[in-house]
């Protein structure tokens, strides 16, 4: 496996790539459908019958694992990065969906009370207090989330959904174990980047961080 | 001044078996200040989240009379959006008139934000309008809570021990504007306290509470401890 195969740089460089695309793709994707839909799984706003629901549907989601949503996908739309993107969009969406209701039940009930009284609808009480004051906890595992499914995504290539791992397959079945230590090199430097990058967003845009003097 | 509340037998239970409040009568004119004293679980919170409506099912009548604007309600802890500004939780006051859509995308009417730096500027608080809640002094969170309370142009304001967390200077400094803008406006205010130099100095009348029931009510300058202690403690009252 030692050296690392510099001629096949480019080429798990472009695989990468495609890597981050599905996690990144995948991981708003789920998200932009989590955060309406966790909003009805709330017991102290909606009734009991609709978040039971609710819940049982995100229990089911989040109980089957990326990788067989993956080969769900696989079946379904064909190999390649889409299958990929769509398993990392629907574990995310079973992910957060369960975070985002849990931080919403404990936003503090006064504030409800006091925008109750004003007899608005509540959407917007979800949208004018639930929301901006849970928004550290709707940003940080958001994040995380990005994080993980760069992991993730390396590997549901394996199973054919795109990405480096489809590529580091293909290196294993040719016994080129040169060209697969750069990809996991690669995957690796990758990895870390985007743990540095993450914590510096969280730095720049969760309150609570001590921001040093400038 | 015409009668703006009217309750009558008011019973309510949280579990169905001690009675919290017990046949509590109440009336409430248009620009009147009450206090409402009583020990801690004596049922004054619980009096005014049913007169807000946040509180059901319970035996009795609460009757407004002329709350065109509603009722506005400042909760004991305050209840502000840490991450928004203190304009933006002001105008919190209006969510419930400015309709789903444009609430939904954010568009409030100019004149809410108008009227909201307007109250906060009355409230003394204009250099803070455009800050943080979460990064405001007690005091500065409590006038907040005031002005969002007022921005639903109410004909009734509850306060629920909103001054208690204060240092003495901040609670006089927030009673005296908080009851001076309802006496202007002809807001009737009623809030729960247990600061008997307060009560005597700012309130018009006081009602003590006491086993669900208003046991005793006289004009707000002529309460003091030794007169709550022998209501409370069911002692003669000088």
């Amino acid at each position: 496996m030692v050296p690392p195969n510099p001629e096949v740089a480019a080429e798990a460089a472009t695989a990468l790539a495609e890597t981050i695309q599905i996690a990144f793709v995948g991981t708003v994707l789920g998200f932009v459908f989590a955060l309406p839909f966790s909003a009805l799984a709330m017991r102290n706003i909606f009734p009991q019958i609709l978040t039971t629901v609710v819940r049982a549907f995100f229990g089911f989601v989040r109980t089957i694992p990326v990788l067989f949503w993956a080969v769900f996908f696989v079946i379904a739309v064909g190999l390649g990065p889409l299958a990929g993107t769509l398993a990392i969009a629907v574990y995310t969406f079973g992910y957060l969906s369960k975070i985002y209701y849990e931080a919403f039940e404990a936003t503090d009930p006064e504030i409800l009370d006091a925008i109750r009284v004003t007899k608005a609808p509540r959407i917007l009480i979800l949208r004018h207090a639930i929301i901006p004051e849970s928004m550290n906890t709707i940003i940080s595992q958001l994040l995380f989330m990005f994080e993980y499914n760069i992991r993730s995504s390396t590997v549901l290539g394996f199973v054919g959904a795109g990405g480096i791992g489809l590529l580091m397959i293909s290196y294993i079945e040719s016994l080129q174990y040169s060209s697969l230590t750069t990809a996991l090199l690669f995957t690796l430097l990758t990895v870390v980047a985007i743990d540095l990058l993450s914590g510096y967003l969280r730095k720049q845009f969760i309150p609570g961080f001590i921001q040093k003097p400038k | 001044m015409g009668t703006v509340l009217t309750i009558r037998g008011l019973s309510f239970s949280y579990d169905g078996r001690r009675k919290i409040l017990d046949g509590l009568d109440l009336d409430l004119s248009a620009g009147e200040t009450l206090a409402i004293m009583g020990y801690s679980g004596s049922g004054k919170t619980t009096l005014l989240k049913i007169i807000a409506g946040l509180l059901y099912p319970y035996q009795g009548t609460v009757k407004t009379h002329d709350a065109k604007g509603g009722i506005g309600y400042i909760p004991q802890n305050i209840g502000l959006v840490k991450n928004l500004t203190a304009v933006q939780n002001v105008a919190h006051g209006a969510l419930g008139r400015i309709g789903t859509l444009p609430g939904l995308i954010g568009k409030f009417p100019q004149e809410v934000f108008e009227k909201a730096y307007q109250l906060l500027e009355d409230l003394g608080l204009a250099e803070a309008a455009d800050r943080k809640a979460g990064q405001l002094s007690g005091g500065e969170r409590q006038r907040v809570a005031v002005a969002r309370a007022l921005m639903q142009n109410p004909s009734i304001l509850l306060a629920d021990e909103f001054v208690s967390d204060l240092d003495v200077i901040n609670a006089y400094e927030v009673m005296e504007l908080t009851t001076k803008i309802c006496r202007r406006n002809n807001i009737a205010l009623i809030m729960t306290m247990h600061d008997t130099y307060l009560v005597n100095k700012f309130a018009d009348r006081v009602a003590v509470l006491k086993d669900g029931k208003i046991m005793n009510e006289m004009p707000g300058n002529q309460i003091s401890i030794k007169t709550l202690s022998a209501i409370l403690g069911g002692g003669p009252v000088e």
